[in-house]
């Protein structure tokens, strides 16, 4: 691990809808460090993507600082973002929508190098070819189009791609959830591979705690916009704080039928995120919540007996009722 | 794989036997081109039981579920097979016994719940016709009547006022709430639920499984549920089928077969979930056949870490003990081990 390559501090998107102002991502602070994977988990409109999306300024944040190697890049004007993103690079769940069909997986990894790099064409074809097999496509499979390769083939080319210009930062958006679990665990060695080759960090999206289990070294849960926890990848499996990560925990089924589960099933609607309560976003459903839970702003505070890395926002920590019982 | 799994047409509530599925249809230069989707399906499911229908993309899961219910478009054709429901053969009726089984005796739940309702009709208003559909007689308060208890039964708040929602206004999880309520509203006897709970959050995911489950264990009612996720399979299901290009390759009830896989397929597939995976090993690759032309014998021997020249002609079935089967060559020599 060296020094920061990404500090990003108070990052809040809103998006003006007809129905009112969404809060997708609310007052997210973290660093990355090289080499380092963050695991980023939460579920559908808990604003994990469009964080990942901010990182890269895909999309412009509301408020919040974003300093990427050192450089303050949240309000870069677009031409000096387009020039960064040869070392910020992203991986996208779908790897079919991400490729321009009417190009081959050559010419498509050739592309990267072409807006990014000065190589003579005759070092982008070599280079091109050596990606290709970097990441297990032969050189016959790169004379293909995207619909003459199969998913994980597809995804193959986007992590070629991304790797291609040699990036500090590589989001990865969900990059295995369309694949089957034998294809799965190809491309889950091929990222740990280049994580430990290319020294790059990364902001790992899933929904799948099993995924990110093998690979995060820490993993901050999101829940309505707000990071609700944020720990070491084996202190948060071992000992969620947060009620949400506990009963995301419970709810992750392992594909072997002794193992126990401790169950603990929400009930209770998800607050809409145009009309977020003013106190913890997870009270309406939490099975531990006190009146003032659902008034009280919370932060990310240290989580009492743990790792001072391990911090939790949740009002019950200060009288250990935080855990679910049962 | 022509011989029939281990249940018989008596006391299996649903009895597939040997169901072939190709996807008949003339290329660009108009010779018949045979895609062979489903290569001799069998399994069996006793009344009461919980079925996981599994495997990966492509394996035809799905398009058994189609081929059962008589669902199948042009160019799919069933060229073969059995399918047992109630002692009657589901692919030899006519369309409208087929029609009077489909909504009553037999409920499906699909994959996108969303696309699955009719957008101009109110949640209530296509409860009541569906229950009238298969009952003319019933009134339509009677009708409505029991649309509010059973989407008070499927955990519907509020279920009167709920009658009057829009299918747009639900969530993902109250409309698959809602198609599960429609599944059962004429009490069947089967469930077919396909991928129920993909793309689903795994919170509201353990609500539905555990509310199919449930659901299916107080009406005694016997479910096959589609799905790629083990941990489903493990946890919600009594029986799991493994499907790998078109055929079923392995059978029996969890505990054995998460414990001694037999088909080296299966073994794969439970090795590549998260929890058993260790990044960076040996691991077995390549595509599924292609079913324009598939080769003799076993379908999984161009891929299978353990083929043998043997694997080129028909694998048998091998019964293993607690009633389960795989279709491998090596099955009984290896299940012992």
């Amino acid at each position: 691990m060296s020094a920061p390559i990404l500090q990003v501090t108070g990052l809040a998107k809103r998006f003006p809808t007809p129905g009112g102002v969404v809060n997708a991502v609310n007052d997210v602070s973290f660093t990355l460090s090289g080499g380092e994977t963050l695991g980023l988990v939460g579920e559908s409109g808990s604003g994990k993507s469009t964080l990942g999306r901010c990182v890269l300024r895909l999309v412009a944040p509301s408020a919040g600082r974003i300093v990427f190697a050192g450089q303050d890049i949240t309000t870069a004007p677009e031409s000096r973002c387009r020039a960064l993103r040869g070392s910020m690079q992203m991986v996208f769940q779908d790897p079919w929508a991400a490729l321009n069909p009417r190009m081959t997986a050559r010419d498509l990894i050739e592309e990267m190098l072409l807006l990014h790099t000065r190589l003579s064409r005759a070092e982008r074809r070599d280079e091109a070819e050596r990606l290709g097999l970097r990441v297990r496509l032969p050189s016959a499979m790169l004379d293909r189009y995207p619909g003459e390769l199969s998913g994980g083939q597809q995804q193959r080319v986007c992590i070629a791609r991304a790797i291609a210009t040699k990036p500090a930062l590589i989001v990865l958006d969900e990059p295995t959830s369309s694949l089957d679990l034998s294809v799965r665990a190809g491309i889950l060695d091929l990222l740990a591979e280049l994580k430990e080759e290319t020294g790059a960090a990364m902001l790992f999206i899933t929904h799948d705690l099993g995924t990110l289990r093998l690979m995060a070294d820490r993993v901050m849960v999101m829940y309505l916009g707000r990071v609700v926890e944020q720990a070491p990848a084996a202190e948060i499996y071992e000992r969620p704080a947060h009620p949400y990560t506990q009963a995301l925990m419970s709810a992750h089924l392992p594909a072997d039928p002794t193992a126990k589960l401790a169950r603990h099933v929400l009930t209770g609607e998800i607050p809409s995120p145009i009309n977020l309560p003013p106190g913890c976003a997870f009270a309406s459903r939490c099975p531990v919540a006190l009146p003032n839970c659902r008034e009280r702003a919370t932060n990310l505070e240290a989580v009492p007996g743990a790792q001072a890395t391990h911090r939790a926002a949740c009002l019950r920590l200060a009288d250990g009722g935080n855990r679910i019982p049962g | 794989m022509t011989a029939p799994h281990g249940g018989d047409t008596l006391t299996a509530l649903l009895d597939v036997r040997d169901l072939h599925t190709h996807f008949i249809a003339r290329d660009l230069d108009n010779k018949v081109r045979t895609a062979r989707a489903l290569n001799g399906v069998s399994f069996s499911l006793a009344p009461g039981r919980i079925l996981g229908l599994v495997g990966e993309t492509g394996a035809g899961k799905s398009l058994t579920a189609l081929s059962v219910l008589g669902l199948l478009k042009p160019p799919a054709r069933i060229v073969g097979g059995q399918a047992f429901f109630e002692g009657r053969d589901l692919l030899a009726l006519p369309p409208d016994e087929l029609n009077a089984l489909r909504g009553s005796r037999i409920g499906l739940v699909v994959q996108s719940p969303k696309t699955s309702l009719d957008p101009l009709a109110r949640i209530g208003a296509q409860l009541v016709r569906l229950q009238r559909a298969h009952r003319p007689a019933l009134s339509a308060a009677e009708a409505e009547a029991r649309a509010v208890e059973i989407l008070a039964s499927v955990g519907i708040p509020d279920p009167q006022r709920r009658l009057r929602a829009w299918p747009h206004e639900l969530s993902g999880g109250m409309a698959q709430r809602v198609l599960i309520a429609m599944a059962l509203v004429n009490e069947p006897a089967l469930l077919i639920a396909d991928e129920p709970t993909t793309g689903l959050d795994v919170t509201v995911q353990a609500q539905i499984l555990d509310l199919l489950r449930a659901m299916a264990l107080a009406r005694g009612i016997g479910a096959v549920i589609i799905t790629h996720d083990l941990g489903v399979v493990a946890h919600y299901c009594d029986e799991a089928a493994v499907m790998f290009a078109g055929q079923v390759v392995e059978q029996g009830p969890v505990g054995p077969l998460f414990a001694r896989p037999a088909h080296p397929y299966t073994r794969g597939l439970i090795a590549a979930t998260p929890e058993r995976l260790t990044l960076r090993a040996q691991r077995p690759t390549g595509s599924p056949p292609n079913l324009y032309a598939l080769p003799e014998g076993c379908l999984y021997r161009d891929r299978c870490p353990i083929a043998e020249a043997r694997c080129a002609t028909p694998p048998p079935l091998v019964a293993l003990p607690e009633g389960h089967v795989a279709s491998c060559h090596f099955a009984s020599t290896d299940a012992a081990a």
